[in-house]
């Protein structure tokens, strides 16, 4: 898709797409093709330093966007900001985007 | 040959010949009988399609965006309050550009109650992105659905369309009707052939679903505009098709007597047969006097508005609805658009109130005032 970041006028560059200006989606996708981290308007960030591994983050993150390999670490892709870990744990912090 | 049925008739045939498959349906005064008519027939087996009884109208609406999402040709019909109803879903309709086919019978808002015409309910969807016919004679509303069809399911357009007819000016009265045949209808318009939704459980899809960026939602509103003003085009076209096929013209307005004519008026919907003899009153009596009729108001045809007004003198807008806070509404879109013409506003005929012919006379007679007249 085109960006259309300027002022734009009838009969423009711009013009009729058709069908591919309707929206539908034909290829409904999981969040494996879809980045939905997007949506973020806080970051949680963890403390590695301090991090105890309980991973109470782990089983609470609806989102299934803390992942467990030697370290905790947020997939920021798909991690949507809702806060729910920072809450849980002092460790973790918020910042802005 | 010509038959004598109703305006409800009329539209209940038009779904009928356009072979419409899924009906939803909701009563309302002066609608019904539109309805009975198509449960009459399905019931008989003279219709194939399957008829849905909602508890509300905003039901309705939504029957027809997940019917006609599904890949069918639907249709139903409403009016009024029960047209405010489905107005959240009006939206989503032509947001999804949805080839819906819908009638309106167009009646008075309450409060104070009314069932008599008025255009205040049909002009309230306005800005639903739909496109409005306005019809003047049963034949016209039979012939509109046929070709609405046509026109919202042609791929440029793809947006659905309301067809108003007034309410028991022309839904309760009896006029000749040349029914056209089912062969012919069947030669104009084909099967419809969805390209964008089709319900396919080896290929499915989301419709509409996603959250989306601010900068996509532009594009689709874009897009949706740009499909209003293609429809302009295309809507010529398949009346001129439907000219060749069974000699009756239509066209986005109707210009009558305006040739030579000093002064005009501008109408929709059925006032304007009334308004016609008056004009050949007036001629027969010496006066240049013409009439032009919107019979699609959206998408607005503001060219051919100007084209044919350009060298009139005086124009009254008489509008059978009205804004407080600014009054008519279709004065107030027109007015910009004939800066060298005085331009006056009549409110007439609300709530099915009788212009009648000496009205008309009075309302030429008031040309030439830039105020705003309200006809008793």
């Amino acid at each position: 898709m085109k960006v259309l970041d300027k002022i734009i006028t009838l009969n423009s560059d711009i013009k009729y797409d058709g069908i591919k200006g309707i929206p539908v989606m034909c290829e409904p996708a999981s969040s494996l093709q879809r980045n939905t981290g997007t949506w973020r308007v806080f970051k949680p960030i963890i403390d590695t330093e301090k991090c105890v591994k309980c991973l109470r983050c782990w089983v609470f993150c609806p989102e299934g966007a803390i992942h467990v390999k030697d370290e905790l670490w947020i997939d920021y892709e798909h991690c949507k900001g809702c806060g729910i870990c920072v809450n849980l744990c002092k460790f973790i912090t918020e910042s802005r985007e | 040959m010509k038959k004598m049925i109703s305006g409800n008739e009329a539209a209940a045939w038009g779904a009928r010949l356009s072979r419409a498959e899924v009906i939803p349906t909701f009563p309302i005064t002066p609608q019904t009988e539109i309805i009975e008519h198509i449960a009459k027939w399905i019931s008989n087996k003279e219709f194939d399609a399957d008829f849905i009884c909602l508890e509300s109208e905003h039901s309705v609406q939504s029957a027809l965006i997940a019917s006609s999402a599904a890949g069918v040709r639907v249709f139903s019909a409403t009016s009024s309050q029960g047209l405010l109803l489905m107005h959240e879903m009006m939206f989503i309709a032509s947001g999804l550009r949805l080839p819906i086919v819908m009638v309106n019978v167009s009646r008075g808002l309450s409060a104070p109650i009314t069932l008599w015409a008025d255009h205040n309910d049909i002009l309230a969807q306005r800005d639903t992105g739909w496109m409005q016919v306005f019809c003047e004679n049963n034949q016209e509303v039979i012939d509109s659905i046929i070709m609405g069809y046509k026109i919202a399911e042609n791929e440029k357009v793809l947006l659905p369309m309301i067809i108003n007819l007034d309410g028991f000016t022309l839904s309760h009265t009896s006029e000749p009707v040349q029914n056209p045949k089912q062969e012919e209808v069947d030669n104009f318009l084909p099967k419809y052939n969805p390209q964008h939704t089709v319900l396919d459980p080896k290929h499915p899809m989301t419709v509409g679903g996603a959250v989306i960026d601010p900068k996509d939602y532009m594009y689709f509103r874009y897009q949706q505009r740009l499909a209003m003003e293609n429809a302009k085009e295309i809507i010529t076209d398949i009346c001129k098709e439907w000219y060749s096929r069974t000699g009756r013209f239509y066209d986005l307005v109707e210009s009558y007597n305006l040739d030579d004519a000093k002064k005009a008026i501008i109408i929709m919907g059925s006032e304007s047969s009334v308004a016609k003899y008056t004009v050949n009153k007036l001629r027969d009596e010496g006066e240049k006097v013409g009439l032009l009729r919107l019979r699609v108001y959206r998408p607005f045809p503001s060219e051919m508005i100007v084209d044919a007004l350009k060298n009139i003198e005086q124009i009254g807008i008489i509008d059978k609805n009205v804004s407080p806070g600014i009054g008519g509404i279709v004065y107030s879109e027109i007015k910009n658009y004939l800066p060298n013409s005085i331009v006056t506003s009549f409110i007439a005929g609300l709530g099915g109130k009788n212009i009648g012919v000496e009205g008309y006379e009075n309302i030429f007679n008031h040309l030439g005032k830039e105020n705003e007249e309200w006809i008793f």
